[in-house]
């Protein structure tokens, strides 16, 4: 069995891309449209992007932000972003014709079609819904008959760190809304409510996860406990995105060889089978 | 009339490179994400990350902390080590388009001698970096308490070079460590024991903090600072270098288009490694020499090798 998931085999392209829209969604959430049809040509959900922009080596180095939408026939992608940070702060004053270096795409993508005929029940823990809401809009789009409709948890600590939720609220999914605060939905955590649907299903789940590590590895148990198939998409720090700068090591079981192997998350993922992963440590 | 630009140089009297632009240790990690986005056609040389004789899977995230207009990173030396490498990632490597160049570090003398026989032996191989750093097994790379005098670190950098030119015969480029000896006096000493090209600079130690949690932001505490801001650091140490021997330099640190590498040829440079700049810009080299070729036209230089270490040459 093969310790990471398969690559789709296309190059990742360097491209001065034009934004083309920009629009902040609600609170601090902005989408970002850029048009780079080479990256908008084959992006697939859980793929991403590496961007920079500013000058004077500030920033010096990129960032990574999943692939929120992609428009094959437009040649543009978008990004949805939270401004909090100083990049994403500086990013939110990008006007509509400024220029942004983009790689991508790069890294793997959910393998959601190995797990046809299954229920997929989605899981989103704060910045990690941008991936989740694609993946949701390819299964929508990409299943002519749905046998089931995808169920969303989509979870952060407090209503203004929920992301994704507009985006959510336009597709045809089942969709459940957690703070942990109660601040918007129902209070508690992702992984309770996750629980609740994995005793009560009668359908055979497969699930699918972005978010921070600690909220992976809980669902992953659960996967586990259940014995069910889960892939997820981890989040790490990326500074190159290419595979060459070995920042973004993690740690997976090798079977055959009895032992763990590190890999990059930005090459060999960032889309793992969760029984792939070592969770001690997180 | 277009001026006929010559942008080879020569490692040693017989290695030619077809370019001084190299892609520095680490720079683009060992090739095996490339194809068909990044185009070596024109580089001087690709310059492996360094191996070892064991596998090492580095060290503990995070690995990487951004600081003002640098990089500081603390990878720990992860590869595959030297008989997986020669299985997988030299034989890929081989089939770029452009020469190859292994960098080495050995865990004790028998390592080193292993390595460079072994490399000796693999046709296309055309030189060995020997990763000089006393300390670059430590988890930081750099060590936390009593660091190696100037003696003890001359004395490393010169039995590592005997060791390995008694195994091959393969030009050696000493990269020199940047801690432990004033950097024109280990140059010499390499030279001493055979080094036939000196590669400054290493990244410099340093440290990044995180304020909120009151301690230091890498687990190994010390990593390595590249980046545009150690440029003016790495210029210095190839003046001092060029000051200290006369075989050729290759000089690195910072070098993100055309007229920094310019300064460092004219600062005394055979060779300009491109390292952290190719993380940002996979085509960094390919830009960089589409800059020079501009800029030698517009000022009628015909050939980079005339312009190496000219600064060091008026008054």
């Amino acid at each position: 069995m093969s310790l990471t998931l398969p690559r789709t085999p296309s190059p990742f392209y360097e491209i001065e891309a034009p934004v083309i829209y920009h629009e902040r969604t609600v609170g601090a959430e902005y989408e970002i449209v850029f048009h780079a049809p080479a990256i908008a040509e084959s992006a697939r959900a859980g793929q991403f992007v590496e961007v920079l922009f500013g000058e004077g080596y500030a920033p010096l180095v990129r960032r990574p932000f999943s692939i929120f939408r992609a428009n094959r026939d437009a040649g543009t992608c978008s990004i949805l972003y939270v401004a909090r940070g100083s990049f994403t702060s500086a990013l939110a004053r990008k006007r509509v014709g400024d220029g942004l270096s983009v790689v991508g795409p790069l890294g793997n993508r959910f393998q959601w079609e190995l797990r046809r005929g299954r229920q997929p029940v989605l899981i989103a823990g704060g910045i990690g819904a941008p991936p989740i809401t694609f993946l949701a809009r390819e299964i929508c789009e990409g299943e002519s008959s749905l046998k089931y409709r995808p169920v969303v948890i989509n979870a952060a600590k407090t209503r203004d760190l929920l992301v994704g939720q507009v985006e959510f609220g336009a597709l045809e999914v089942s969709l459940h809304v957690v703070t942990e605060d109660g601040s918007h939905g129902r209070q508690g955590r992702a992984t309770e409510l996750l629980r609740e649907i994995v005793h009560n299903s009668t359908a055979p789940l497969a699930l699918y996860a972005c978010g921070p590590m600690p909220l992976l590895k809980a669902i992953s148990d659960i996967a586990q406990e259940f014995a069910l198939p889960c892939q997820v998409s981890v989040e790490t720090p990326m500074p190159c995105g290419i595979g060459v700068c070995n920042s973004c090591a993690i740690a997976v079981y090798d079977l055959p060889a009895q032992k763990t192997r590190m890999v990059r998350a930005c090459w060999e993922g960032p889309v793992f089978e969760a029984s792939n992963l070592v969770w001690e440590g997180y | 009339m277009s001026l006929q630009i010559d942008l080879s140089v020569h490692l040693t009297p017989t290695c030619a490179l077809p370019s001084p632009i190299l892609i520095a240790s680490g720079g683009l990690g060992f090739g095996d994400t490339l194809a068909g986005a990044v185009a070596l056609e024109g580089a001087g040389a690709f310059i492996t990350p360094t191996l070892t004789l064991s596998p090492r899977q580095g060290n503990h995230m995070p690995r990487t902390v951004e600081a003002s207009a640098g990089l500081i990173h603390a990878n720990g030396l992860p590869n595959p080590g030297l008989e997986a490498s020669l299985v997988t990632d030299i034989p890929r490597l081989l089939s770029l388009p452009c020469p190859l160049i292994v960098s080495i570090h050995g865990e004790n003398t028998e390592a080193w001698r292993t390595l460079a026989e072994r490399l000796s032996a693999i046709r296309g191989v055309i030189a060995l970096e020997l990763n000089l750093t006393p300390t670059a097994l430590h988890s930081d790379g750099f060590l936390r308490g009593d660091t190696p005098n100037e003696a003890e670190t001359l004395q490393y950098i010169a039995a590592s070079l005997q060791t390995v030119r008694a195994a091959t015969r393969l030009p050696l480029i000493a990269k020199l460590p940047n801690v432990g000896a004033e950097i024109g006096v280990a140059s010499r000493a390499a030279v001493s024991a055979g080094a036939d090209a000196i590669a400054v600079s290493q990244a410099f130690p340093a440290v990044a903090m995180r304020l909120s949690g009151r301690r230091f932001r890498l687990p190994g505490v010390a990593g390595g600072l590249s980046g545009p801001a150690i440029k003016p650091l790495a210029l210095y140490q190839v003046w001092r270098v060029a000051q200290s021997v006369s075989v050729p330099i290759i000089g690195m640190g910072g070098v993100m288009n055309g007229e920094d590498a310019l300064e460092f040829v004219m600062a005394g440079a055979t060779a300009v490694g491109v390292g952290i700049a190719n993380l940002i810009h996979p085509n960094t080299s390919a830009q960089v020499l589409a800059e020079m070729r501009a800029w030698m036209a517009r000022n009628g230089v015909a050939k980079i090798a005339t312009l190496t270490g000219i600064a060091n040459r008026e008054g």
